[in-house]
């Protein structure tokens, strides 16, 4: 007997978010198609960085901090009290806006990853996981000589490419990125778009961008937010050229 | 789009605006030609023929600049959903109306070549048919980018369907000529160019169908309402 695999990786139900009085998202439902892209897109302060945080607990920490309804991980609920979070965020990675690099090596860098999760191996197996993350990364040619120079000295691009091979070293399902490409330069920007294109063969990529041409490029998927409210989700190659809504319609031509 | 949504960037507005005004150039122009050509065609004129001929330059000319500014557009503005099909549709639009152009000029080549071509006069039974086909396609073009300036997907859609109007009438009209030429078979050669004539002017409505269908495009996103057929 076969087994229907649920092309869902990530449900969100029904969610609500709160930050003490003021409701940051209201009542979003969207889902995420396992390897592929979703773009989320919105003017800013729209709530994208807040809903995409709350796809792996990042605002946990935050005071005052609540969410209502659910969100579904392989169909579990990853706001239930049981959940390891170390563990959901080893499956569930964030890559930011800003490049960082933590003041150690290039390699370290990408090792470092594996530490924080306790994913530490061997001497050797780490060496190659490191080596392969940033092949996966399309960083290795460039950096395979000077692994031990300080992880600083890279360009934006090529820090931003860093915190993608950091990401992947832990071998995630998912792969969080919150406008990736907005402090790069275009040719930087195409190689992180490649990257992701690239990606998406073995991970699921939820990207928040703020250019919509970049979410045009690279989203099989895009999801529109307008106020803390998911206004229309469709497929991209439709999204484009004849989104349903209204609003959405102002928001891609630029229409106040 | 609500007309009170302006886009933020202002000068992407005007040059919205801009496009619609070089579309507006060459429809008059095109439709110049096609009175012209049917002038020359009734009086058999070929001065005015030789007219219709040099000034399709002009036709050309605006077409490409229509080209060239929609092509700017395109980079400068990136631009999606109802202004990307705007702007990707103003290129088939000005394919089509310079289309409407080379017709009328067909049509002036044909006197201008021709030996058999003479006046149609009043008394020419064909002269009306000619003259009412000319008026229709004229209007249309007319009406069709009335509609193209007023985003008006509705009205396009008529005449979108009406298309079937002009070919009928074509049809008829050709019949009744056919008839005419087996009954008066020393006329075939004037007949036959008539014909020809004609038969541009059929191509017309076809093109005007092309536009109606390009504005519903623009408006909806799809082309929602199917011809009938
Ligand atoms: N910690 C916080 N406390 C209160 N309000 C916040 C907090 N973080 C974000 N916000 C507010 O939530 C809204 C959504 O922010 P955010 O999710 O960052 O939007 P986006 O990523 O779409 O630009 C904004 O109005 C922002 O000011
Ligand atoms: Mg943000």
């Amino acid at each position: 007997m076969r087994v229907k695999e649920d092309p869902f990786i990530i449900c969100a139900k029904d969610v609500s978010v709160f930050i003490g009085k003021s409701q940051l998202i209201q009542n979003v439902h969207l889902s995420f198609l396992k390897n592929k892209v979703t773009a989320l897109i919105g003017a800013s302060g729209s709530g994208k960085s807040t809903f995409l945080r709350c796809l792996n607990r990042l605002n946990d920490d935050v005071d005052d901090f609540k969410l209502e309804g659910e969100i579904l991980f392989h169909e579990k609920n990853i706001y239930d009290n049981q959940t390891d979070l170390v563990s959901l965020r080893t499956k569930i990675g964030m890559v930011f806006q800003k490049p960082t690099a933590f003041p150690k090596s290039i390699y370290e860098n990408v090792a470092y990853g594996l530490r924080l999760h306790n994913l530490t191996k061997s001497g050797k197996e780490c060496d190659e996981i490191v080596e392969n993350a940033l092949m996966r990364a399309s960083l290795w040619e460039e950096v395979k000589d000077r692994l031990d120079d300080e992880a600083y000295r890279l360009s934006g691009g090529q820090l931003q490419r860093l915190a993608i091979a950091r990401s992947i070293a832990i071998e995630p399902e998912v792969i969080l990125m919150d406008e990736p490409c907005s402090a790069l330069d275009p040719i930087a920007t195409a190689r992180i778009e490649e990257l992701i294109d690239d990606l998406k063969q073995k991970f699921t990529i939820i990207l928040v961008t703020h250019s919509m041409q970049q979410a045009a490029r690279v989203s099989e998927r895009t999801a529109f937010f307008n106020k803390g409210i998911l206004i229309e989700e469709g497929a991209s190659n439709e999204f484009f050229t004849n989104p349903q809504n209204e609003l959405t319609q102002r928001y891609i031509t630029g229409r106040g | 789009m609500s007309p009170e949504h302006k886009h933020i960037v202002k000068s992407f507005d005007q040059d919205l605006q801009r496009l619609q005004v070089l579309f507006m150039e060459l429809n008059a122009l095109v439709i110049l030609q096609l009175e012209k050509a049917s002038m020359a065609v009734i009086e058999h004129d070929k001065h005015m023929a030789k007219k219709i001929y040099e000034d399709d330059d002009k036709v050309d000319a605006i077409e490409f600049e229509i080209t060239q500014f929609s092509l700017r557009l395109l980079a400068q503005r990136q631009p999606l959903g109802e202004d990307l099909r705007r702007i990707v549709s103003a290129f088939k639009i000005a394919t089509n109306l310079e289309r409407i152009g080379d017709y009328a000029e067909n049509m002036a080549k044909r006197i201008l070549k021709s030996e058999n071509h003479r006046k149609l006069h009043e008394s020419n039974p064909f002269r009306q048919s000619f003259l009412t086909l000319t008026k229709v396609v004229m209007n249309r073009l007319e009406e069709v980018m009335k509609a193209y300036v007023e985003n008006d997907a509705e009205t396009a859609q008529k005449l979108w369907k009406k298309d079937e109007e002009i070919n009928e009438f074509y049809w008829q009209s050709f019949q009744e000529i056919l008839n005419f030429m087996i009954a008066h078979p020393q006329d075939i050669p004037f007949y036959t160019d008539l014909l020809f004539i004609l038969k541009n002017l059929e191509r017309a409505g076809d093109r005007i169908s092309n536009i109606a269908e390009s504005i519903v495009f623009i408006k909806l996103g799809s082309l929602k309402v199917k011809k009938e057929n």
